[in-house]
């Protein structure tokens, strides 16, 4: 694993953009846009680096599919700040018929060097993003920069292939697709936007809208879009903790449809990634499997040795894009933050001349997809971040 | 050899998508029906500000159309949709946050 600089292609910018990296800028706090795309710089790696990667994905995306199994089987949903017993119950049936349920994709964040082993930072396996500019630019990026040259980036077929594989599963009726309005960088609406292109482009029937506009028919008890059609399935790229929760968070668990069937609005990821977006998962995998290389100590009762060995990070269980998590140095005051958290132990994240690089390795369906680079100028990879490509020579 | 890469990407107008997708301005379709039957009417059944019609003893009450919105035709009667576009709430969604739902 190296860094390399390299001349932007001109017309970068343009470029990417039409790739389907819609908003390749990103705003900082002085108001200043700065390319949130950066090509100034790569990656490669060697083929035996990427396979042992691609290993270690997979053993840990089984190993978290065995947590959520242990979680759902001996009620630990508790430690997962899930104390609404309905919420517990649909996620436990989401889990035992996940086979029933489509499920499309997932992000593991690693703490990798090019030496030793991965270690995992966390898997975001309910609502990835960074997924555009993986998926696509990059791919592009090579073909221009390095024609004829490999790269760990099957994203886009295995997307297209799971959707088809996956189209027995859904609901009569298109596939909604909702992002949040929230985000007024425009990030989620993208990734929404991609992945209902890799649907359509697997023959499935697609609408879009964002969530704030989905309705809630009184008279029908059903949701619908803004032309009053039934939303029989959505891929929602919106947190499951705040679906639940919210005023029709109600409406929600009372017409779940939880796999064949069984109510009137299927939503996409599942209900049991719950299970895996959570950071007391992180302590939940160390706890089943103490020692492994891949993995790093993690608590939910406080950093223990933590405070003494290797230092400690706090990531709130629900916290994303970095957001709450705070660093903490050996001999620091081994406190226990009021919000529930998970005191996992510090991984500093390599400097490759000067920039912090945490690499995403995505899982599509269930198997390792690709790769994707973001470096930060801190030590938390943030919404700052810049994405940078990367070749197999 | 074996190949980690995509064979082809393509992409059909992202940026189109990305730019419609919140487009505003999406009004239901709308069809007369018999509420009652929800039998689909012409149109003229659900016209308001004109006389009812009172001669029309065919069938009582289910003689007035109403406006059924979304859904759809199958055998010539309406369904999946709502005769009552007030009775559909929005905004349960998404006012829990700020900032991206994605990570």
């Amino acid at each position: 694993m190296e860094r390399h600089t390299i001349e932007p292609r001109p017309g970068w910018q343009r470029t990417v953009e039409e790739q389907g990296l819609v908003y390749p800028l990103t705003r900082y706090p002085d108001g200043s846009l700065r390319p949130y795309w950066d090509e100034s710089a790569y990656y490669s790696f060697t083929l035996p680096e990427v396979e042992a990667l691609e290993e270690v994905v997979e053993e840990l995306h089984a190993m978290c599919l065995a947590a959520a199994a242990h979680i759902v089987e001996r009620n630990r949903f508790a430690d997962l700040g899930i104390t609404d017993p309905r919420v517990a119950e649909r996620v436990a049936e989401s889990w035992r018929r996940r086979a029933e349920l489509p499920s499309l994709y997932a992000r593991f964040d690693l703490v990798y060097d090019g030496t030793g082993p991965a270690k995992m930072l966390e898997y975001n396996a309910d609502t990835p993003t960074s997924l555009v500019e993986a998926a696509s630019p990059q791919w592009f990026w090579m073909e221009e920069r390095f024609p004829g040259a490999d790269q760990w980036n099957s994203l886009h077929e295995r997307l297209v292939d799971a959707w088809k594989r996956q189209a027995p599963l859904l609901p009569p009726g298109p596939v909604h697709f909702a992002h949040s309005e929230t985000d007024e960088l425009g990030e989620d609406l993208m990734t929404v936007a991609y992945l209902r292109e890799t649907a359509e482009q697997a023959g499935l029937a697609t609408e879009a809208l964002s969530v704030e506009r989905i309705g809630w028919d009184r008279l029908s008890r059903r949701f619908v879009d803004e032309k009053l059609r039934f939303i029989r399935s959505c891929f929602k790229l919106y947190p499951w903790e705040w679906l639940v929760t919210d005023r029709f968070g109600k409406h929600v668990l009372s017409t779940l449809d939880n796999g064949g069937g069984s109510g009137t609005t299927c939503w996409i990821e599942p209900a049991w990634k719950m299970l895996l977006s959570n950071k007391a998962l992180l302590a939940i995998l160390w706890e089943l499997h103490p020692g492994h290389p891949n993995l790093l100590p993690a608590y939910l009762d406080g950093p223990r040795e933590l405070a003494t060995t290797t230092g400690w990070a706090a990531k709130p269980l629900l916290g994303r894009e970095g957001a709450g998590v705070t660093l903490h140095e050996p001999g620091d005051d081994p406190a226990v933050r009021d919000e529930p958290c998970c005191y996992q132990g510090l991984a500093p994240l390599p400097d490759f001349d000067g920039n912090r690089t945490l690499l995403g390795a995505w899982v599509v369906e269930d198997e390792a997809a690709g790769l994707g680079i973001r470096e930060s100028a801190g030590a938390i990879t943030d919404e700052y971040a810049r994405f940078l490509p990367h070749v197999i020579l | 050899m074996r190949r980690l890469r995509s064979s082809t990407v393509v992409l059909g107008g992202m940026g189109v998508l990305a730019a419609t997708i919140t487009a505003c301005g999406a009004e239901p379709d709308r069809r007369c029906a018999d509420p009652v039957t929800l039998e689909e009417l012409p149109g003229y059944r659900c016209d308001t500000g004109g006389s009812v019609d009172d001669d029309d003893d065919d069938n009582g009450s289910s003689s007035r159309g109403a406006y059924y919105y979304g859904g759809s035709v199958s055998n010539a009667r309406v369904s999946g949709g709502s005769f009552d576009k007030k009775a559909v709430d929005t905004g349960g969604f998404g006012c829990s946050s700020s900032g991206s739902s994605g990570g």
